[in-house]
């Protein structure tokens, strides 16, 4: 039986961004519809004021999807309303999924549009924030859909529900940094703030000892690959009571100018795509785009794209406040922050847009930003993202390609392994195939590791 | 009639009472199919001319570790499982050939399982830590047909016994080591058949008739069943997309996953002993039917 699909106007996401110019067009240099594009000026996200303006613009929007929701409640309004971090999403999959079982599902998207409205503008918050827990909320909910492949039982398109989740996701986003913009300035401008100890006095994890060991226990009969680990365990730079990977790394991309001029170019390139939706049918158009930004630079690329993977919600979470407690959060980082967190979604939703039908009967092709000879049906590509940078910074070490692909290997089923204990109670709570699914899953995601990390290796020497 | 009736009286007993002695005793646990979760009866008849008759479940009375905090539910992991038979030429009576009850039965990790099992001559086994590979060799995500590999081993200990069909008395520690081929095939939205190959050898050190001695056994089993889902709703959705080359709408079929009501029309089995020097179990085949409710 067919879904129907209720089409959104992805368009008006990118158009209420505020379009200050159009550059003149430019001459066709390659023949790359998405190389050349003419990509409008989007108004940057780094003054209160613009913050402020994007804020109530994504409040219309979400407005105007709950118009068929006019009045949304669920019975703990407090608790959806209330602190959420992605340590909480990570770990409590069956409280997100008890809520979306109080919803209509063929309702979710508008309901959880009120109910994101209704915590910013109705609910009494006591903890300094702003309500914007509840749009977070809401977007993992959806997100838990989507990884799930239960986004289509929404009643639209799954391209059109992540671009929704996107919105829910810009407005955590855009609060978030409002008032973490207006701390930092408080902060520079002599007021002191008293905080607890954050991300940035954080120790390294001593349990990436752990890990480490586990890691050369796979590697026994490789030796090769104990030193690579080793280097990739430090290049991860976790910390003690933090999730946040590579936190060193993404603050020397935010001091690099040049890197932040990709990222920004990039962001204003994938807004431009949600206008101009035609352009995802050139294959691999996205990379052809990144090679024009960098100037054919796939390193960069890959670095750039590759540490805003991990930017997300993790790092922004634990950087942003501890930036603005030390006066450090600038226009150009809060900008950075901005267009790095809502990037990892982005990509996501135009990927899934611009994908092809698989060979078979229920998988889809992803290719629009790998580069031209890779393509996968993994969605995740934050996978490869993340390798190719790891894979072309141990290579830059002197490591030969094979040990790096196989010490990402060897961790990679590390980690997936432990990940099947918690896979497969989450998937028992929704009513899924608890067993088979984790497992295929599991080694799809090594697999794209592996193929990330050689495609680092291949291009770093 | 009169005879069936309490034959089967006599076999249900006799199965329960099994059962709540083999959770409280201790005993060594035997390799099976850990990829497909639920509830399942089967019954059927063997070359050695027995019916068997067969009933497994998997059931959430474990907390997840880490408290409710964490996870806030219990999780599917225990598994309960007995298999009773009967001699069918002359008409005997009703034996519990196999019982376990098992803590964790994921298919990456076993922990503490007790067990009861005549084919491998223990009165009571336990399982305590077991840990495996799984590798998918086909499949993709949101597939309906694979197979996965599973390689691991296990550590325990065996009370064998010659009541129970073992080849002498003794204690001992054992470790079974398993390598599998767990398959499944989607014929179409409702029809599929499976199959499960595996080979496992269990060596064992202990006290064998009162004398330290080593034994072992070398076991190779095969599967192939033939299921039809026969659950309400259909089993598969279509997936509308806007293919961007074309601006046409296309679909993809997804899975609508959930425990599914499956009749099991037609399962054969076979199991060889090349090296068997702990039980006097013979080679078998088995064909069987039986139902189930499930992943």
């Amino acid at each position: 039986m067919a879904t129907s699909v209720r089409p959104f106007n992805v368009a008006l996401l990118a158009t209420v961004l505020g379009t200050l110019t159009t550059q003149s067009p430019a001459h066709a240099t390659s023949p790359s519809r998405n190389a050349d594009a003419v990509v409008e000026n989007f108004l940057p996200m780094n003054r209160t004021s613009a913050l402020e303006m994007r804020v109530a613009q994504l409040h219309g929007y979400l407005a105007q999807i709950a118009v068929a929701v006019p009045n949304a409640r669920i019975n703990n309004m407090g608790n959806f309303c209330g602190a959420f971090t992605f340590y909480d999403a990570a770990s409590l999959p069956r409280p997100t999924w008890l809520t979306l079982t109080e919803i209509p599902r063929d309702r979710s998207v508008e309901t959880f549009a009120r109910l994101a409205l209704e915590c910013q503008q109705d609910f009494v918050h006591e903890n300094g924030d702003q309500g914007e827990n509840g749009a977070f909320r809401a977007a993992w909910a959806l997100d838990f859909l989507y990884f799930n492949r239960l986004a289509d039982t929404t009643g639209h398109s799954v391209a059109d529900v992540l671009a929704f989740r996107d919105s829910l996701n810009e407005l955590y986003v855009a609060t978030v940094l409002l008032r973490e913009l207006g701390r930092s300035d408080a902060v520079r401008a002599g007021v002191y703030v008293e905080h607890a100890p954050d991300f940035l006095d954080a120790k390294g994890l001593s349990r990436a000892d752990v890990l480490r060991r586990f890691a050369g226990f796979l590697s026994a009969f490789s030796p090769q690959e104990q030193p690579v680990l080793d280097d990739f365990i430090q290049l991860l730079d976790l910390r003690q009571d933090y999730l946040a990977p590579f936190g060193r790394a993404t603050l020397n991309m935010m001091d690099s100018p040049d890197d932040l001029r990709v990222l920004s170019a990039f962001f204003a390139y994938e807004n431009h795509l949600r206008l101009h939706p035609e352009l995802l049918a050139e294959p691999h158009g996205g990379w052809h785009r990144l090679m024009k930004i960098t100037g054919n630079d796939a390193r960069q690329a890959v670095r750039v794209l590759g540490l805003l993977a991990s930017v997300h919600l993790i790092v922004f979470r634990d950087l942003v406040p501890a930036l603005a407690h030390r006066g450090l959060l600038t226009p150009a980082i809060a900008r950075a922050f901005y267009e790095a967190s809502l990037s990892y979604f982005m990509v996501n939703e135009l990927d899934e847009r611009a994908a092809k039908n698989g060979p078979n009967d229920h998988s889809l092709v992803y290719h629009f930003f790998f580069p031209d000879h890779y393509e996968t049906s993994n969605w995740k590509w934050y996978h490869w993202y993340n390798n190719a940078y790891s894979g072309c910074e141990l290579r830059r070490k002197g490591y030969p390609k094979a040990a790096i692909v196989g010490a990402i290997g060897s961790i990679g089923l590390l980690y997936e392994g432990m990940e099947l204990n918690m896979a497969i109670p989450w998937r028992e709570t929704m009513k899924l195939d608890p067993r088979v699914n984790p497992i295929v899953e599991g080694f799809d995601d090594v697999r794209i590791n592996q193929d990330g990390a050689a495609y680092g290796a291949e291009i770093c020497h | 009639m009169g005879n069936i009736t309490r034959s089967s009286t006599t076999l249900a007993l006799s199965a329960a009472l099994s059962l709540v002695h083999a959770v409280l005793s201790p005993g060594l646990a035997r390799a099976d199919d850990t990829l497909h979760e639920g509830i399942s009866v089967e019954g059927g008849a063997r070359t050695d001319q027995r019916a068997l008759a067969r009933a497994q479940a998997d059931v959430a009375v474990l907390p997840f570790p880490g408290g409710v905090g964490l996870w806030n539910g219990p999780i599917d992991a225990t598994r309960l499982e007995i298999t009773a038979r009967e001699d069918l030429n002359p008409i005997g009576h009703p034996t519990v050939e196999q019982a376990r009850v098992q803590l964790i039965r994921w298919p990456h990790v076993h922990v503490l399982g007790v067990e009861h099992d005549r084919r491998m001559g223990s009165m009571l086994a336990a399982e305590v830590l077991g840990l495996y590979v799984p590798l998918p060799l086909l499949g993709e995500i949101g597939g309906r047909s694979w197979l996965v590999m599973q390689g691991g081993a296990n550590i325990g200990y065996r009370w064998l016994s010659t009541d129970v069909e073992a080849s002498a008395d003794g204690h001992v520690a054992a470790t079974t080591a398993l390598l599998s081929l767990n398959a499944q095939a989607a014929l179409s939205g409702r029809w599929s058949v499976r199959g499960l190959f595996e080979g496992t050898y269990t060596a064992a050190l202990g006290s064998i008739d009162d004398r330290a001695k080593y034994g072992h056994v070398a076991a190779f089993s095969g599967r192939i069943s033939l299921y039809v889902d026969v659950s309400r709703g259909s089993p598969i959705r279509l997936v509308p997309r806007t293919d961007p080359t074309t601006g046409g709408v296309t679909y993809r079929r997804e899975t609508n996953e959930g425990r599914r009501l499956r009749v099991m029309l037609l399962a054969v089995e076979g199991e060889a002993r090349p090296v068997n020097t702990l039980s006097t179990a013979r080679d078998i085949a088995t064909a069987k039917i039986g139902v189930e409710y499930g992943y």
